[in-house]
C-alpha cells in the first residue's frame, strides 16, 4: 500500500485554506447589488418552468406598462408561504404579494395585509365588477377587500372518455349535474378488478365539495362553532366515505400525502376524478380521451368548492400608490390573458375568460358556472383566520375514516370539541383585529 | 505473511499483497465471499437509487401515475435535455459549489482550531463553553429560523453569499466531531514535539492536523453534502438566479398540483453526480490514517 | 511564528516553556474564529428563540409577554405528547439500528484493498441524495399492492402491510427508510475512527493468540469509542429532530401515528402562527435531548477511552 506522507497532507490543507480565502473574496464580489428603492417588486409562487415563463411575461408587461424596472421574486410553491412570512417579519417583503385565496383571512386577520377599499373607491378607472363575484368574496375578509384576484374556479368532474366508450356507457351531460345516486351507480358500473369508478383525495380539501353540495359546512356562518356533526354534513361525510369503504368505487389509498387524485386518474383505469380546472394542464398529458362535467348535485345542488388566488399589498409596504398601480397592472385584462392563455387556470376577470380555452372541449363549463349560466354552481371556500390549523386537524383525523381505521362517529366525536376551540380562537382573532383598528 | 493471513478477520489485504502462486485456497474463497457480500449489500442499498434513475427516464404520464412500473415502458433520455433547458442548471451547480464549499471550508477550518482548544488546552470555562456549543445542536432550526433571517435582513445580507454562507458555518457539529478525534490522538506524540521546542501552533499543524486528516476530510465532505442538500435556507435567503442553488432549483418540479417526478428525479440524479465524484476523490483522505498506524513502520 | 497567531501578542512558546505559558490565552486564540461566528449566528438566534417562548406572537402583530403561559399550555396538548412519544420511539429504534448497520459495514469495509473505496463511495450514496427525491422513491417502494417491498415480501410468502397508511406499520416504514438514508454518515465516521487505530495493537494481540472477537472487544471497540460516542450523541440529537421524510411520506399520519415533534413545532410556529408556543415546545424538546446527552456524557467516563 503506497500512501502519501503526512507532510503532503499538511501542504494540501494549506492549499485548501488558500482556496477558502479565495472563495471568501469571490463571495464578497458576489454580493448582489442593493435594489434601487424605486424598483417595483412583487412576489409570486412559481413551480414549473412554464409557470415561471408566465410570470416573466407578466413582469415584462408590468415594465412596459409602467415604464419602470420591476422585479418578480418567484419562489417554488412548497416554500412560498414560509418565505413570505419571513419577509413580512423582517421587512424585506415585496410591494405586492401573491396570496392563496384561502389564506386571505389568515394574513388579513393578523394585520399583515392592507385593506384595499379606499384605493378601489378612489380609482374610477379600476373596474372591480369585471372580476367574478366569487373571487371578490374570496379575497375579502370581515367586510373588507384585501386582494385583487387573478384566478378563480370551481371543482369539476373529470371523466375518462376512452374508458366510458370502452364500457359502452354514456358520458355525463356537459352542463347538467347528475344526482349523487346517479353518480354512485355510474361509478359502480366501472368497478372490476384493477378498474375503478372514481377517485378523489381522502382529505378535507376534496371532502368540502360534498359538504357544500349537501348543504353542510365545517362551521356555522358566524364561524362560532363546528357543524360537521349536523345532519347535512353528516350525510355528505357518510356518502363520500361510502365511496371508499362500502362497495368501494375508488382505488386503494397508497399514501396520505398526494391529496390530489391526479396520479390515480392518469393511470387510465379510473372513470371519474374530482379536481379543479387548474389540473387541466397536467391532465393534458394523459394518453386517453377525457373531458369535464359538473360536480354531482347533492341535496343542496351542485355546489363544489370555489377557490382562487389574488394579489395583496402587505401592511408594511410604504409606497402604497405605486403598489396599487403595480397591482392594477398585474390583475389587468392583458396580464390575465397571458395567464389564461398559458392554461394555468381560469382567470379572475370575466373579460379575460375566453383566453382559458379548450382542450378539453367542455372547458367553457367553468365560466358558465362562474357566470351563473347553468344550474350547476359552486360554493366559495369558507375559511377562518386559523384555517391552516383547521386543515391540519382534519388532515390528521379525517383520512382514518376512509382507511376504515375509525368510524365516522369516532371521528366526529374527536374533532368536534377541538374545532369548537379553534372557532373560539378565530372569533378572538377577529375581535383583536377590530380592536387594533379601532373599529 | 501466512500467520498474518490466518489471523486477519478477512484476509483480502494479504490477498492483494501476497505473491499469487503462494495463495492458499481458503483465502481465495474468503476473498470471493467477501466480494460477494460487498456486492450484495451494495446492490440492496442502491435499489432505491436505481429506481430513482429508472423513473427519471420515464415519460411524464408514466412517472406521475399512481401504479409504479419498475422498468420504464419507453425511455426518455430527453428528460435530461428538458431539465437543462428548463432551469439554468449549470449556474445553479456553480452557486451550490460556492455555497456548500464556502460553508464547509469555513466550518472545517474554524472547527479544527476550536476543537484543538477544547481537546488539548486547559482554560477556565472550557466545559461550560463546550456544553453551550453542544446545547445549540439540540434546538431545532425551525425555531431559530426567524431570528436568523431577521438578523441577516438587518445586515442587508439577503440574496448575498454572506447571508447564505455565514449563518450555517459555525455549528457545533464540526467542533464536536474534531474534538472527539483529537482526544483520541496519543498525547506522547505531541509532548515529544513540545520537548523539541515546537509551540502550540506548530504541534497543531504538524502533529494533530496530519493525524486527523481522515476526520477533517470527513467533516469537510459531510458539511459539503449537508449544505449541498440544504433546502430551506437558500430558498429563503436567495431571491435571484445569481444565488439560487440546485436544491432550490429542484423544487421547481415539485408543484402542489402535481409533481413532475421524472424531471425532479432526473434533477436529483444529476445533482448527486458531483457528490459521487467528491466521494471517490475524498476516499484517499479517509484512509490516510493507515500510513500513520501499523503500515508506517513496516 | 505562524501568521495565524499574529493578531494578539502570543507568548513565544519556545521561550515560555518552563516558565508559565499562558495556556488560556493560546486557547482563546484557537477558539476565537469559531466562537465569534458561533456566538453571533448560532447562540444569538437560540437566545432569541428562548425569549420568544415567553411571548404571545403571531408574527405580524406586536408580541405581548405572557411569561410561562406557553409552557402551561403544553400539559393539555395531546398532540404535543403524542408527537414527543413518536419522536422518542423513532429515535430509540432508528439510532441503534443505524449504528449497528454502520458499525457492521464499517468493519466489513475497513480493508486496505484498492477496490474497496468504490464500495465505500457507493454505500454513502443514500446519505448524499436529496430527501425530497428519495422519499418519493420510497413511497413507491412502499405501495401496498405493486410496490417493490411487498413484491419481495411476497416472494417469501409474506403478505406485506399497507405500509404508509397503516397506523401500526407507518412508523417502522419511516424508521427503515431513515436508517437507509442516514447510516452512511455513521459508517464513514466509524471508518475514519478505525483508520486511527494503530496496526501494531492488532499485531501484538495476534501474537498473544487473541481471537477476532477478542480483538474487536479489546482493541477496536475501546479505540473506536470516541468516534462511537460522537456518532451516538449526534444521531440521537438528529433523530429527535426528524422532519423532512415524515412530512413527505406520511404527513404525520395516519392520525398522529407518525407526527414528529419538529413537524408539530413547525406547524405551530409557521402554519398556525404561534411562534411563542412553538419556541416553548422546542425548549421542552431541548430539555429532553439535553438530559439524554448529559447522561451519555456521564456514562462515557466509564465507557469511552481517550488517550490521557
Amino acid at each position: 500500500m503506497e500512501l502519501s506522507r503526512p507532510q503532503l497532507s499538511r501542504r494540501t490543507l494549506m492549499r485548501s485554506g488558500a482556496l477558502g480565502v479565495g472563495l471568501a473574496a469571490l463571495a464578497g464580489a458576489g454580493c448582489a447589488p442593493r435594489a434601487d428603492p424605486d424598483t417595483l417588486s412583487w412576489s409570486m409562487w412559481s413551480s414549473t418552468a412554464a409557470e415561471t415563463e408566465v410570470w416573466d411575461d407578466f413582469n415584462a408587461y408590468v415594465e412596459e406598462s409602467l415604464g419602470r424596472e420591476a422585479i418578480a421574486h418567484l419562489t417554488p410553491s412548497s416554500g412560498y408561504a414560509t418565505k413570505m412570512d419571513l419577509q413580512l417579519v423582517s421587512g424585506t417583503q415585496s410591494m405586492v404579494h401573491g396570496v392563496n385565496g384561502w389564506l386571505v383571512p389568515t394574513y388579513a386577520g393578523r394585520g399583515a395585509l392592507r385593506p384595499l377599499n379606499d384605493l378601489i373607491e378612489d380609482d374610477p378607472e379600476f373596474d372591480h365588477d369585471d372580476f367574478f363575484e366569487p373571487i371578490r368574496r374570496i379575497s375579502s375578509f370581515d367586510d373588507r377587500t384585501y386582494g385583487i384576484g387573478f384566478d378563480v374556479a370551481p371543482m369539476v368532474l373529470y371523466y375518462n372518455k376512452t374508458l366510458f366508450e370502452a364500457e359502452g356507457i354514456a358520458t355525463p351531460h356537459p352542463e347538467i349535474a347528475m344526482s349523487w345516486e346517479e353518480f354512485r351507480e355510474l361509478a359502480a358500473a366501472f368497478v372490476k378488478p384493477n378498474q375503478y369508478g372514481f377517485c378523489c383525495g381522502p382529505s378535507i380539501d376534496d371532502g368540502i365539495s360534498w359538504l357544500y353540495s349537501a348543504g353542510g359546512n365545517v362551521m356555522n356562518t358566524e364561524q362560532t362553532e363546528s357543524t360537521l356533526h349536523a345532519p347535512e354534513a353528516r350525510h355528505a361525510i357518510d356518502f363520500m366515505v361510502g365511496l371508499f369503504t362500502q362497495d368501494p368505487v375508488t382505488p386503494p389509498i397508497d399514501n396520505l400525502v398526494s391529496t390530489s387524485s391526479l396520479a390515480n386518474f392518469l393511470d387510465g383505469n379510473v372513470a371519474m376524478m374530482q379536481n379543479g380546472p387548474w389540473q387541466v394542464l397536467n391532465v393534458r398529458k394523459a394518453d386517453f380521451e377525457w373531458d369535464i362535467a359538473p360536480f354531482p348535485a347533492g341535496p343542496a345542488g351542485s355546489l363544489p368548492r370555489l377557490s382562487g388566488s389574488c394579489f395583496g399589498i402587505p401592511t408594511a409596504t410604504k409606497d402604497v400608490p405605486m403598489a396599487w398601480e403595480l397591482m392594477k397592472v398585474l390583475t389587468s385584462k392583458q396580464a390575465l390573458d397571458i395567464y389564461a392563455r398559458a392554461g394555468r387556470n381560469n382567470p379572475a376577470r370575466q373579460s379575460a375568460s375566453t383566453a382559458f380555452a379548450p382542450p378539453p372541449a367542455n372547458l367553457g363549463l367553468v365560466q358558465k358556472i362562474l357566470a351563473g349560466e347553468v344550474e350547476a354552481s359552486g360554493h366559495q371556500y369558507d375559511v377562518t383566520t386559523n384555517w391552516n390549523e383547521v386543515r391540519n386537524l382534519l388532515a390528521q383525523e379525517f383520512p382514518q375514516v376512509f382507511l376504515g381505521q375509525r368510524s365516522v362517529d369516532e371521528f366526529l366525536d374527536s374533532v368536534r370539541p377541538r374545532l369548537d376551540v379553534l372557532m373560539a380562537q378565530n372569533t378572538d382573532n377577529i375581535r383583536q383585529l377590530r380592536m387594533s383598528e379601532g373599529r | 505473511m501466512t500467520s498474518d493471513v490466518l489471523t486477519r478477520p478477512v484476509a483480502t489485504r494479504a490477498a492483494t499483497t501476497a505473491t499469487p502462486h503462494r495463495k492458499p485456497t481458503a483465502e481465495v474463497v474468503k476473498a470471493k465471499l467477501f466480494l460477494f457480500v460487498c456486492v450484495l449489500v451494495t446492490a440492496f442499498t442502491l435499489t432505491p437509487i436505481v429506481m430513482m434513475v429508472l423513473i427519471s427516464f420515464q415519460s411524464d404520464a408514466e412517472s406521475m401515475a399512481a401504479t409504479p412500473s419498475l422498468w420504464p415502458t419507453s425511455w426518455h433520455p430527453e428528460n435530461y435535455a428538458r431539465l437543462l433547458d428548463e432551469v439554468p442548471f449549470l449556474r445553479y451547480l456553480l452557486n451550490t459549489f460556492i455555497f456548500a464549499g464556502g460553508t464547509a471550508l469555513l466550518e472545517t477550518i474554524t472547527a479544527a482550531l476550536a476543537a484543538y482548544a477544547f481537546a488539548r488546552l486547559e482554560f477556565r470555562g472550557r466545559g461550560i463553553i463546550f456544553a453551550v456549543y453542544l446545547a445549540t445542536l439540540m434546538i431545532p432550526t425551525q425555531v431559530t429560523l426567524i431570528p436568523q433571517f431577521v438578523m441577516v435582513a438587518r445586515l442587508q445580507w439577503i440574496d448575498t453569499w454572506w447571508g447564505m454562507i455565514l449563518p450555517h458555518a459555525f455549528t457545533a457539529l464540526g467542533v464536536f466531531l474534531l474534538r472527539q478525534f483529537f482526544l483520541g490522538i496519543p498525547r506522547e506524540l505531541e509532548e515529544a514535539a513540545r520537548i523539541d521546542g515546537a509551540n502550540r501552533w506548530q504541534t497543531f499543524t504538524r502533529i494533530i492536523v496530519p493525524l486527523a486528516v481522515p476526520a477533517i476530510a470527513t467533516l469537510l465532505v459531510f458539511k459539503f453534502i449537508q449544505q449541498w442538500n440544504n433546502l430551506l435556507w437558500p430558498l429563503v435567503v436567495s431571491n435571484t438566479e445569481a444565488t439560487r442553488t440546485v436544491a432550490v432549483g429542484l423544487q421547481v418540479f415539485q408543484d402542489t398540483n402535481g409533481t413532475q417526478w421524472n424531471l425532479l428525479l432526473a434533477a436529483a440524479t444529476i445533482t448527486t453526480v458531483p457528490l459521487i465524484i467528491l466521494f471517490f476523490i475524498s476516499q484517499r483522505w479517509f484512509v490516510r490514517g493507515i500510513t500513520m498506524g501499523g503500515f508506517g513502520g513496516r | 511564528m505562524s501568521a495565524a497567531t499574529a493578531p494578539a501578542p502570543a507568548p513565544a512558546p519556545a521561550r515560555a516553556r518552563g516558565s508559565k505559558e499562558k495556556v488560556w490565552l493560546v486557547a482563546w486564540l484557537f477558539l476565537l474564529p469559531s466562537f465569534l461566528g458561533f456566538a453571533i449566528f448560532t447562540v444569538g438566534p437560540v437566545i432569541a428563540a428562548a425569549v420568544i417562548s415567553l411571548l404571545d406572537w403571531n408574527l405580524f402583530s406586536p408580541p405581548t409577554f405572557v411569561w410561562f403561559e406557553n409552557f402551561g399550555r403544553l400539559t393539555g396538548d395531546p398532540t404535543f405528547w403524542a408527537s414527543l412519544r413518536n419522536t422518542a420511539i423513532f429515535t430509540f429504534t432508528s439510532v441503534p439500528l443505524s449504528i449497528l448497520v454502520s458499525l457492521l459495514l464499517a468493519l466489513l469495509l475497513n480493508r486496505g484493498v484498492r477496490w474497496i473505496t468504490g464500495f465505500r463511495s457507493l454505500l454513502l450514496l443514500p446519505y448524499a441524495t436529496i430527501t425530497v427525491a428519495v422519499s418519493f422513491v420510497w413511497m413507491w417502494l412502499y405501495i401496498p399492492t405493486d410496490g417493490l417491498v411487498n413484491r419481495v415480501l411476497g416472494l417469501v410468502g409474506i403478505d406485506g402491510p399497507a405500509w404508509l397508511v397503516s397506523d401500526v406499520w407507518a412508523m417502522p416504514a419511516l424508521v427503515f427508510m431513515s436508517v437507509w438514508k442516514s447510516f452512511g454518515f455513521a459508517m464513514v465516521i466509524l471508518l475514519a475512527g478505525m483508520q486511527g487505530i494503530p496496526e501494531t495493537l492488532y499485531e501484538a494481540a495476534r501474537v498473544d493468540g487473541a481471537s477476532a472477537w477478542q480483538r474487536f472487544r479489546s482493541i477496536t471497540l475501546p479505540m473506536l469509542s470516541p468516534a462511537m460516542f460522537f456518532v451516538v450523541v449526534t444521531s440521537i440529537i438528529g433523530s429527535f429532530q426528524v422532519f423532512d421524510q415524515a412530512l413527505i411520506m406520511t404527513n404525520g399520519g395516519p392520525g398522529t401515528s407518525t407526527t414528529t415533534l419538529v413537524m408539530y413545532i413547525y406547524r405551530t410556529g409557521f402554519e398556525n402562527y404561534n411562534q411563542g408556543y412553538a419556541a416553548a415546545q422546542s425548549l421542552v424538546l431541548f430539555a429532553f435531548i439535553a438530559l439524554i446527552t448529559a447522561a451519555q456524557f456521564l456514562t462515557q467516563r466509564r465507557l469511552v477511552h481517550y488517550d490521557q
